[in-house]
């Protein structure tokens, strides 16, 4: 109570102060007052922001949810970073060098400590880069690493080997998934009691973890490099999306993660909080199972996509925050090439049956779960299909039996959106090697050459034309039906600074600032 | 009267142990596999099968369950699948919680709730009675979610006196208990207003009344205590119910409570966490139940005689035939 109004003084001073300002220049006042409006409330230190789910572990290796990782990005570092130009920057390594295709030296800081106090060195490196190379968690990004021939030179050098030419390493490095954990710590405590109590090198240390409720984390004394403004940032459980909104137009967060499509109206029109929107990396495409009948002819595969009106579709499902897929990825990573989507003709799909042995019409299955955009998909779908003559049977299943089903290859037809690790064509298009077991199953070879060569290849323009090919590959074979790249957005209180939008949802929490 | 209690809680073991086996079987049939839930789409089927050695899910269920009942012997409820963590701890973190907000609930829906009811009874179709009536079917028929999201639409957004969410002190409990409240008070002036009718129709009733003993003796020395059985088996009810079935208004006021907590773990197939959350719920209902029935006999002595010539009784029947 007594901080609470000291605070109110305080204002209640600046008030006053700005008062005398305007009896001597109006226009000045009004340029000070909209300064003034935007300031955090004084003497305000801490920062709190609202997450959408809880997190499951803290510990990069042991999980791929974004919440997690948004945190994390107080408490752990990556040997490098990208700027804001997208170039690669040194972190908590000093300077990288490709010895060969598949070596590469990194020599690492020696000023860096963990918040327990012990030094970052090549063999928490190693450490950290053969568990990416070994997690089921994090191996789609990083099992190119030789977790066995990678190893330390000398106290402050990291022999890195791959297994094979990687393009996309140093991009998977800079991410959030190639976070440095302290080896000592985590074999000691072990992964779940680490996971839960993590040690790092970052700005911020965690002291509490209040399940259910918040994660708490204070300012860690010995970090190396320029310190955050905040003594304590706090990241607070907020699952209802209603509930985060609110929190964040009363001023009980600083900002809010996740808004749903329906909030953002409301958070950009109110003067105190900020909308930051854009479009996430992970689109949405509508999932055909290749390995069953009627979906290995290409005629019912084609058919199906010349019988959706796209851009209606993704008009209704995502309320006009998602831009309809021309491709099998965004626009803004390497090679995206626009192609689609497949021209909207209902009778071209007609004939396509026809000529498939359909003329009377087809049944299939399409299923979904409880979710507010991919039901409206099936819904929608279901009279596109409808007026072609194909009979879709809707079945709702919870998330739990849909994976199961989806893993198993017992899915028909189905809405995804696979969530995207990094900004690179080759996580991009996770879905599509041939050893993956989601009910996609197309088993062609050459699709799963192409991504090798994407995979191996260092120089970007040659890059480009491989994964150019195989869109254009995918596109007529129509394996699949890209649908949406659908926005996200975060809201923010009018005084804070810094916070940018990440297609991949985990934004880089240490560039947060108060105005 | 204490072998009447301990009766009640020897008779609360098989009662657990078939709410164990009945959870466990229900969840061993349930569609999903958890360590695929766990891994990922991107897991390959031999680390997921490897997972589910590691688990314990390729075990038979005889023996799985087996092992779960030694754990339970232990006081282990076993280890949460997606945190790694003992379960008895997570729920033990939540029930704290829980318990606080449902106590608080029970108690401002019967200081409501059976004012209310009483003067429903008493003044029966008056106006303040239809008022009382309507408002209770508000309470029991608006939805949970709805009147949630209005009160911090109203208190939070317009008014700016309550904090949305969270728990971080009294009067973080202002809503939340109001939320949870809504369903219990609606019930409990309902059961006493017509538990009362019916008492006030009695001969005994009449009885004092003609003795010349003041309405308001009449009412809370008479009546009330007649009433008030078929209340308190409500308010038990009731209690439970706040405890285990709050999800929404978890949900909406960021509660780190147990309900949201398991119905979180159904979606997960976070097994253990079902187990246990469940029958800790289990055991709370028994305890509960306990007590309403200990409440009884302190209210009506012609109960508390039966508990105690119950066992009586058996004694005499045991020496009787020789035992």
């Amino acid at each position: 109570m007594p901080k609470k109004s000291i605070v109110l003084i305080l204002l209640l001073a600046m008030a006053l102060n700005l008062a005398a300002c305007g009896n001597k220049d109006g226009s000045e006042n009004n340029a000070k007052q909209e300064n003034i409006d935007a300031a955090a409330p004084a003497g305000k230190n801490d920062l709190k922001f609202a997450i959408d789910q809880e997190p499951a572990s803290l510990d990069p290796y042991m999980h791929t949810k974004q919440q997690g990782f948004t945190v994390g990005t107080l408490i752990f570092e990556t040997l490098i970073k990208k700027d804001k130009n997208g170039e690669f920057v040194p972190w908590l390594a000093k300077e990288w060098e490709f010895i060969d295709d598949t070596t590469i030296i990194f020599k690492l800081r020696d000023d860096v400590t963990f918040h327990d106090g012990s030094k970052f060195t090549a063999q928490d490196a190693v450490y950290s880069l053969a568990l990416g190379a070994n997690s089921s968690f994090s191996k789609t990004v990083f099992s190119s690493i030789d977790a066995v021939n990678t190893r330390a030179i000398d106290e402050y050098t990291v022999e890195l080997k791959l297994l094979n030419p990687y393009a996309p390493l140093l991009e998977a490095l800079a991410s959030f998934r190639g976070a440095m954990l302290c080896k000592a710590a985590r074999e000691s405590m072990g992964e779940a009691e680490y996971g839960r109590a993590p040690v790092g090198t970052g700005p911020m240390k965690l002291i509490k973890w209040v399940s259910g409720d918040r994660i708490d984390l204070e300012a860690y004394d010995g970090y190396w490099g320029e310190k955050l403004p905040f003594e304590k940032v706090s990241a607070r459980i907020i699952v209802e999306s209603n509930s985060r909104s609110i929190e964040l137009e009363t001023g009980g967060v600083d900002i809010a993660m996740e808004l749903a499509f329906s909030d953002w109206e409301r958070i950009e029109g109110n003067p105190k909080t900020v909308l930051i929107s854009g479009e996430s990396q992970s689109s949405t495409f509508i999932l055909l199972n290749n390995s069953m009948k009627p979906f290995d002819d290409i005629r019912v595969r084609q058919a199906l996509a010349h019988a959706i009106d796209m851009q209606s579709l993704v008009d209704i499902a995502f309320q006009g925050n998602a831009m309809v897929a021309d491709s099998y990825y965004i626009p803004s990573i390497l090679g995206h090439k626009p192609l689609g989507p497949m021209e909207y003709d209902p009778e071209k799909a007609k004939s396509l049956l026809r000529e498939a042995g359909y003329a009377d019409g087809l049944e299939i299955d399409f299923y979904t779960y409880q979710h507010p955009i991919h039901s409206v998909v099936a819904e929608v779908l279901q009279s596109m299909w409808g007026a072609v003559g194909v009979k879709v049977n809707i079945l709702v299943v919870d998330l739990a039996t849909l994976t199961e089903l989806n893993n198993a290859g017992k899915v028909s037809t189905s809405h995804m959106s696979p969530a995207v690790a990094i900004a690179d064509p080759d996580a991009a298009l996770m879905i599509w090697p041939t050893w993956r077991t989601i009910s996609i199953r197309h088993n062609d070879q050459h699709v799963q050459d192409l991504l090798d060569a994407g995979r191996a290849s260092y120089d970007r323009e040659e890059r480009a034309k491989i994964y150019g090919e195989l869109q254009d590959y995918l596109f007529d074979k129509t394996y699949s039906i890209p649908v949406a790249f659908p926005k996200a957005a975060f809201g923010t209180r009018d005084y804070i600074q810094g916070l940018e939008f990440s297609p991949s949802l985990v934004p880089d929490m240490t560039r947060v600032r108060f105005k | 009267m204490l072998k009447f209690i301990i009766k009640r809680i020897l008779l609360a073991i098989p009662v657990l142990l078939g709410v164990t086996l009945l959870v466990f079987t229900m969840l061993y049939f349930t569609e999903g596999d958890p360590a695929r839930l766990i891994l990922g789409d991107t897991a390959t089927e031999e680390e997921v099968e490897a997972l589910r050695e590691e688990l314990g899910l390729n075990d038979s269920f005889g023996r799985q369950y087996i092992n779960y009942l030694g754990g339970i012997m232990k006081g282990d409820l076993g280890t949460d699948y997606i945190t790694g963590r003992p379960v008895r701890d997570e729920i033990m973190e939540r029930l704290g919680t829980t318990l606080k907000l449902a106590a608080a609930s029970i108690i401002f829906s019967v200081a409501i709730a059976i004012p209310a009811g009483i003067i429903s009874a008493i003044r029966q179709y008056s106006l303040i009675d239809i008022i009382t009536m309507v408002l209770a079917l508000l309470g029991n028929s608006l939805p949970n979610f709805w009147l949630a999201l209005m009160l911090i639409l109203f208190f939070s957004v317009y008014l700016g006196i309550l904090p949305a969410s969270g728990l971080y002190g009294i009067e973080y409990y202002i809503m939340p208990v109001i939320g949870i409240s809504a369903g219990a008070i609606a019930t409990i002036t309902r059961m006493t207003r017509s538990s009362m009718l019916e008492v006030i129709r009695q001969d005994y009733i009449r009885m004092a009344r003609i003795k010349g003993q003041t309405e308001f003796a009449i009412i809370v020395k008479h009546a009330l205590k007649n009433a008030l059985i078929p209340v308190i088996t409500v308010i038990g009810i009731q209690f439970t119910v706040a405890v285990g079935g709050a999800v929404v208004n978890e949900q909406v006021f960021a509660i780190p409570g147990l309900g949201k907590f398991l119905v979180d773990a159904i979606k997960a197939r976070n097994y253990r966490v079902v187990q246990g959350g469940v029958l800790v719920l289990a055991i709370i209902c028994s305890l509960v139940n306990l007590f309403v029935d200990l409440l009884y006999a302190f209210i009506d002595p012609r109960i508390k005689n039966q508990y105690q010539e119950s066992a009586k009784s058996r004694k005499i029947r045991r020496v009787r035939d020789g035992g």
